[in-house]
């Protein structure tokens, strides 16, 4: 094989233009984007370049979920044959996840997905495993990678009270990843947890992302953050989703009915036949402060990011998996000795409660003007949003109000 | 008469002073009961908050939906209740409830979550020795009004009074009963009250000996109530999530006599924490296992955050033994006083003896006989 085509085999993670926490497949330097696979773009852009923001808080200084000091964020792509996959790892924080858990909880808005590892969550309020995001057929790798992670940590799962295990989610990305071929293998997931860092987010077609679509366009990972203020000091408020989700008319950008003006560019298989007429069906969220807040509180702020998902249309149908995660790492600490812990007063949350629904609104939408036009197994393809119909289609809704 | 008298001790941990849910530093309870003919309409009302209403760390556990509680909506979101945890005849709810909002607004005429709102009803199905009809008659909001004005932090009463009045249990008469155990290894105590009602006759057990086998009563009919309900409270520093936990290992110690079995209809455990998600004024230093001082309610606020005690991890395990030991000997001591009160005959003619509970040392002692 020629160096090119080597390369276009094996650079598929140079898809994001930040380079900080996306890690290529094993042995190969990265290239910048611009080299890939036939019929793959560069990732594009973020909401904000287009002159287009959400909501009305500030963003942090990278407007991503790696706002939250010390949270690390590692990427492994894999576009390969009829592989089109990867996944994406959440690290709280970069110490002893067991002897310093996070204050965690979930709220489960539609249950037709896996999240595992939640049971060790509901219990005790804590999240003591690193976070894995990736497509249906990779849960199992993924999860095994994980614990493998944590069995060689300093502290094992098996020597706290909190029992942790991994936490892995899915969405279904079988139009162009060829879900049961287990493509993805132990080496990928480590690399992305010993990849993750903080710093910029790769977003669309990439990690656990790399095969999805919401509103039937080319979609994945995404990522946003809020700053809020409460009794005069700072929090950060951040999002990463995988998103999955939405019918095409259903597409809502600031208020425009984007999807019903761009009714063309649907997916389409590689013998040239119109894709599946299922839609969209999931989004996973990773919803993070710096804030002290108890698991409960957590629960308040998983449950915004559901109202962040709808300002973008979807509805949550009874085929989604839309499961989401909210962690602290205000509230980290040791938790077997009775203790003093700082937390927001219940009744000063909801400058945390506005950012988490604006922060998850924009990541969505920061997946879908991310990611490029993306072919998969068999030759299917699923398009990308087109930036300038996006632009046009708000300025009208703007202009005619 | 209680079940020390009887020369019996089930579990291991060492019981609070009065062995009582009062043993529980700031916690008040007061109790009421109305009869007409063989009808009546009893409330208990546990007020855990000390001086003044204000948001207590709450928990439950719900065996089959829990027989319906008010204020769902706060205790599963928030974690807190505000009121005084009213157990009332299924067919006082209403009343109860009005009474609690008489209690709230005179607390704060906007009804605030967190001072005296909403109203904390846990509803227990007694209709077996009362016609629902007469209790719906007799329950007034002044009945509630009695009992809350009551409330003492003296050792309550046990047996057929307060929403004891009209329980049935193991074939015999019910009752409420009370017990507290403290948390092994630390300084915490954990208290109990139980409303003592339903049971199959032959599955009662005392100490784990299985007494009923000996009772010659006939099986529940299909139409007995078989519905329980219990209150815990720990000054130890929990917060709602760890009260979930503490009240699912309650139950067992309900299981543990017989009370919670295959039978069961429903059953609610609410648990409650005097001292978690209570801020803690400045300088107090919390005991090993964070025991602050009742009533501490002042909020510390540096920069817009507030300081609480919360529970190791470590220290649950303790906590979850006494709140098991304790469920049961309440329940136990709410049966013996019952039997002091007499028979009481069921809507359906059946009799409801007092419990022979004469046999129950000589069959304890036969099982364990190196035990005095």
């Amino acid at each position: 094989m020629d160096r090119r085509r080597f390369l276009e085999l094996s650079t598929a993670a140079a898809l994001t233009p930040v380079a900080a926490c996306t890690t290529r497949l094993p042995g190969v330097a990265g290239r910048p984007a611009g080299v890939g696979r036939a019929g793959q773009e560069p990732a594009r852009a973020r909401l904000r370049d287009l002159g287009l923001a959400v909501g009305e808080l500030p963003t942090g200084p990278l407007n991503a979920i790696t706002d939250i000091p010390g949270l690390l964020v590692g990427h492994t792509t894999l576009i390969r044959g009829p592989a089109c996959t990867g996944v994406t790892a959440v690290l709280p924080h970069g110490g002893d996840l067991v002897r310093e858990p996070v204050a965690a909880a979930d709220f489960n808005l539609n249950g037709n997905g896996e999240f595992t590892g939640l049971g060790p969550v509901r219990r005790t309020g804590y999240l003591a495993a690193p976070i894995l995001l990736t497509d249906t057929g990779s849960v199992g790798v993924a999860y095994g990678a994980a614990l493998g992670h944590m069995l060689a940590a300093p502290t094992p799962p098996h020597a706290s009270p909190l029992r942790p295990e991994p936490v892995v989610g899915e969405t279904w990305g079988d139009f162009l990843h060829d879900t049961g071929g287990r493509h993805l293998g132990p080496a990928h997931v480590a690399a992305a947890l010993q990849g993750a860092a903080g710093g910029p987010v790769g977003e669309g077609s990439v990690g656990g992302g790399t095969a999805m679509r919401a509103f039937r366009f080319k979609a994945g990972m995404g990522t946003a953050s809020r700053q809020v203020e409460i009794e005069g000091r700072d929090w950060a408020v951040g999002v990463l989703v995988q998103a999955n989700c939405g019918r095409r008319r259903q597409l809502t950008v600031l208020g425009a009915p984007v999807g019903r003006r761009i009714d063309d560019l649907l997916p389409r298989r590689g013998s040239g036949t119109a894709g599946p007429a299922a839609e969209g069906n999931s989004l996973l969220a990773v919803v993070a402060t710096d804030a002290p807040l108890s698991p409960l509180q957590l629960g308040w702020l998983g449950k915004r990011a559901a109202l962040g998902m709808a300002r973008t249309g979807a509805t949550s149908t009874h085929g989604s998996g839309d499961l989401i995660i909210a962690l602290s790492t205000g509230a980290r600490g040791p938790v077997r000795r009775a203790r003093q812990v700082e937390r927001v007063p219940s009744d000063r949350v909801d400058p945390l409660l506005l950012g988490a629904v604006e922060a998850t609104e924009e990541a969505v939408l920061n997946s879908l003007t991310a990611a490029a036009t993306t072919t998969g197994r068999d030759g299917n393809t699923i398009y990308a949003l087109p930036l300038d119909r996006l632009v046009e289609a708000v300025r009208r809704h703007r202009g005619s109000r | 008469m209680r079940l020390s008298d009887l020369g019996l001790r089930p579990g291991r941990l060492d019981r609070g002073p009065a062995n009582a849910i009062t043993d529980v530093p700031g916690v008040r309870v007061g109790q009421a009961a109305t009869r007409q003919g063989g009808s009546a309409v009893g409330v208990t009302a546990i007020v855990p908050y000390g001086a003044a209403p204000r948001p207590v760390a709450t928990g439950l556990y719900a065996v089959d939906g829990g027989g319906g509680m008010t204020s769902l909506g706060v205790v599963e979101d928030f974690g807190t209740a505000s009121a005084p945890v009213v157990l009332a005849s299924a067919a006082a709810v209403g009343a109860a409830y009005e009474a609690l909002i008489d209690l709230g607004l005179s607390v704060d005429a906007g009804l605030p979550v967190g001072a005296g709102w909403p109203p904390l009803v846990v509803p227990v199905d007694d209709a077996v020795t009362s016609d629902p009809a007469v209790q719906h008659d007799l329950a007034r909001p002044a009945l509630v009004h009695a009992a809350l004005a009551a409330a003492a932090t003296s050792a309550p009463a046990e047996g057929a009074v307060g929403i004891g009045a009209g329980l049935a249990a193991f074939g015999g008469r019910g009752g409420v009963g009370t017990a507290s155990r403290r948390a092994a290894g630390g300084q915490a105590v954990v208290g109990a009250l139980v409303a003592v009602n339903g049971g199959e006759p032959t599955s009662l057990s005392v100490d784990g000996v299985p007494v009923g086998a000996h009772l010659r009563a006939p099986p529940l009919p299909a139409s007995a109530a078989r519905t329980f309900a219990a209150a815990l409270v720990t000054d130890a520093p929990l917060m709602p999530r760890q009260l979930d936990r503490l009240a699912g290992r309650a139950v067992l110690g309900l299981a543990r006599l017989g009370l919670y079995d295959a039978d069961t209809r429903e059953g609610l455990v609410l648990a409650q924490s005097t001292t978690g998600l209570v801020s803690e004024t400045a300088g107090a230093t919390p005991a090993p296992t964070g025991v602050a001082a009742p009533g501490a309610a002042r909020p510390l606020k540096e920069a817009g955050l507030e300081r609480v005690g919360l529970a190791g991890e470590d220290d649950l395990p303790g906590l979850f033994r006494a709140a098991a030991e304790a469920c049961e000997e309440a329940a136990l001591n709410g049966l013996v006083a019952a039997a002091a009160a007499g028979p009481a005959v069921a809507r359906d003619g059946r009799h409801l003896p007092p419990l022979p509970l004469d046999g129950w040392p000589a069959a304890v002692r036969r099982l364990r006989p190196q035990e005095g």
